[in-house]
């Protein structure tokens, strides 16, 4: 393999310790032809010669910016590595070098070296010394910083769901064994029933909680499908997932009415996920003076899918109208809730790239409106052509 | 074991109020219970108090619970003209089992002691022991 020739510059302000330095560069000989610049005049006549790649290690003298400038000016495409313990890595990028590593990684010279020149002059190192995935350019920093602040995002948003998520999860279960020790305590006084109810009702509300989680995670998780749907069958399918919630004159399949005239193209996880939590709020929010009536539509509008859930319940307050949608956010009224339903049906619907507003009157009901990009029609008779 | 003539209850939760009230009850630590379901209507108990009306000994707290919480209820508490809140100390009641919500609960000066939910006999005895 040809050896490309390294321009090392370790001192352009006679450092008395350019001698160490260069010591440290020896190990490399093998792999590269190393020339040493050590002063103004050196750096000159290199210069004029052509400088492919270039290690700058200096501490005094000429500014490393400088003498990068003065490099390209002569040779476009040099390589410039810096060794510097000081510098952070955008600023180096940002301002010159192509490559910023720390003293303790000048081992790794041969490693950074190959790889910069298989990017950038692909035809010198037919057969790279080590194989290995690129070292960082602007572009790549820029895209690595990106993440690196979604990650922080993530991180937070995962602590908070971690300490929301793990209060509500205990909740319930304290409140178990609090009647659990009410009725070993006093059983015999205690009429039994009326703790074992509340008991159930804990444990349905930690089994609401667990639902909303594995929701919350499966719509981060999975990939949209798209498929035929018709509303009807959704609706049925979840109204027999939400049974606990019947109760006297609450029956689901009088109470929850759709109109169902066409077949449209949706994700059928996602938009059950959505239609549950909504109808759920509905019948769990009921006015306690009237029997709940849920009715939920779907229709064509320009070019969008448009889904409606409207009820006749408690409304919403004007006060809490901007949060509702918040990550564990619960009102003063709609406290039974693990405050993550309608957070989770906002994160799914921006899954669908979708949009959701909610009207509301309090004591009157509420109506919330989905809009989803239309994907593609199917009238009834193709679907049943199927 | 030592009594005092009042307690009030803030707590969200109406199975965990009942299981309170029960416990406490049965401990004998007081023949006044009130309660309240908000950390805002906890504030308003105490604004509304008057000079003559009997001053809770002791407070109940929870941490989680709507419009405002345990912590926020001991910021506005502390804002309160001295002669409402000074006869009261806080106890805070709740299912967290978070560092950081018990050391900020230790180190307010209002709060006697954190409790980790559910509240039983023991625990209460355990508070003036």
């Amino acid at each position: 393999m040809q050896s490309v020739p390294i321009h090392v510059i370790l001192s352009l302000a006679d450092d008395r310790s350019s001698e160490q330095l260069k010591a440290a560069f020896i190990p490399l000989n093998g792999a590269f032809e190393l020339k040493f610049i050590l002063n103004e005049d050196q750096l000159e006549s290199q210069i004029q010669t052509g400088i492919k790649v270039v290690v700058f290690a200096s501490t005094g003298g000429i500014s490393w910016q400088e003498c990068s400038r003065r490099i390209r000016n002569h040779s476009e495409n040099a390589i410039f590595i810096l060794i510097s313990d000081e510098e952070d890595l955008t600023t180096a990028i940002t301002q010159g070098a192509d490559l910023l590593i720390n003293s303790s990684q000048a081992v790794d010279l041969p490693i950074f070296i190959a790889s910069l020149l298989k990017k950038r002059i692909p035809a010198v190192v037919e057969n790279p010394i080590v194989e290995i995935t690129p070292v960082s350019t602007k572009a790549e920093i820029d895209e690595l910083q990106l993440k690196n602040k979604e990650l922080q995002k993530i991180n937070f948003e995962l602590d908070r769901f971690v300490y929301s998520a793990s209060h509500d999860l205990r909740a319930p279960l304290t409140s178990v064994l609090g009647l659990l020790y009410l009725l070993r305590e006093e059983a015999k006084e205690e009429e039994p029933q009326r703790l074992v109810d509340m008991m159930e009702e804990s444990i349905l509300k930690l089994d609401n909680t667990i639902r909303d989680i594995v929701a919350y995670s499966r719509n981060n998780r999975t990939e949209v499908q798209i498929e035929p749907l018709r509303l009807g069958l959704i609706i049925d399918d979840l109204v027999k997932g939400l049974k606990y919630l019947e109760s006297g004159d609450v029956k689901l399949s009088t109470c929850v009415r759709y109109e169902d005239d066409f077949v449209f193209l949706s994700d059928r996880t996602r938009l059950t996920i959505i239609l549950t939590n909504l109808i759920s709020n509905s019948i769990r929010y009921r006015h306690p003076a009237r029997t709940p009536d849920v009715v939920v539509k779907v229709y064509r509008e320009d070019s969008c899918l448009v889904i409606t859930v409207a009820d006749n319940g408690l409304g919403i307050n004007d006060q809490h109208m901007g949060k509702i949608f918040d990550m564990f956010y619960r009102t003063n009224d709609l406290s039974a809730g693990s405050g993550l339903g309608l957070y989770i049906v906002s994160e799914t619907v921006k899954k669908l790239d979708g949009k959701i507003e909610v009207k509301s009157k309090v004591n009157e009901g509420s109506i919330f409106k989905i809009v989803l990009p239309l994907i593609r029609e199917v009238n009834n008779n193709n679907a049943s052509a199927e | 074991m030592k009594s005092v003539a009042f307690v009030l209850l803030a707590e969200d939760s109406s199975i965990d109020l009942f299981i309170h009230r029960k416990v406490i009850q049965q401990s004998g630590l007081c023949n006044r219970i009130e309660s309240c379901t908000t950390g805002k209507e906890a504030i308003l108990f105490f604004q509304n108090l008057k000079e003559d009306d009997l001053k809770p000994n002791l407070l109940f707290l929870d941490i989680r619970m709507p419009d405002m919480d345990g912590f926020e209820f001991l910021e506005e508490f502390d804002k309160l003209p001295p002669e409402l809140r000074r006869n009261t100390r806080v106890v805070m009641l709740s299912s967290s089992i978070d560092e950081t919500d018990l050391n900020r609960a230790r180190n307010n000066p209002h709060v006697l002691a954190f409790i980790p939910k559910p509240l039983t006999v023991e625990k209460i005895q355990e508070l003036f022991a």
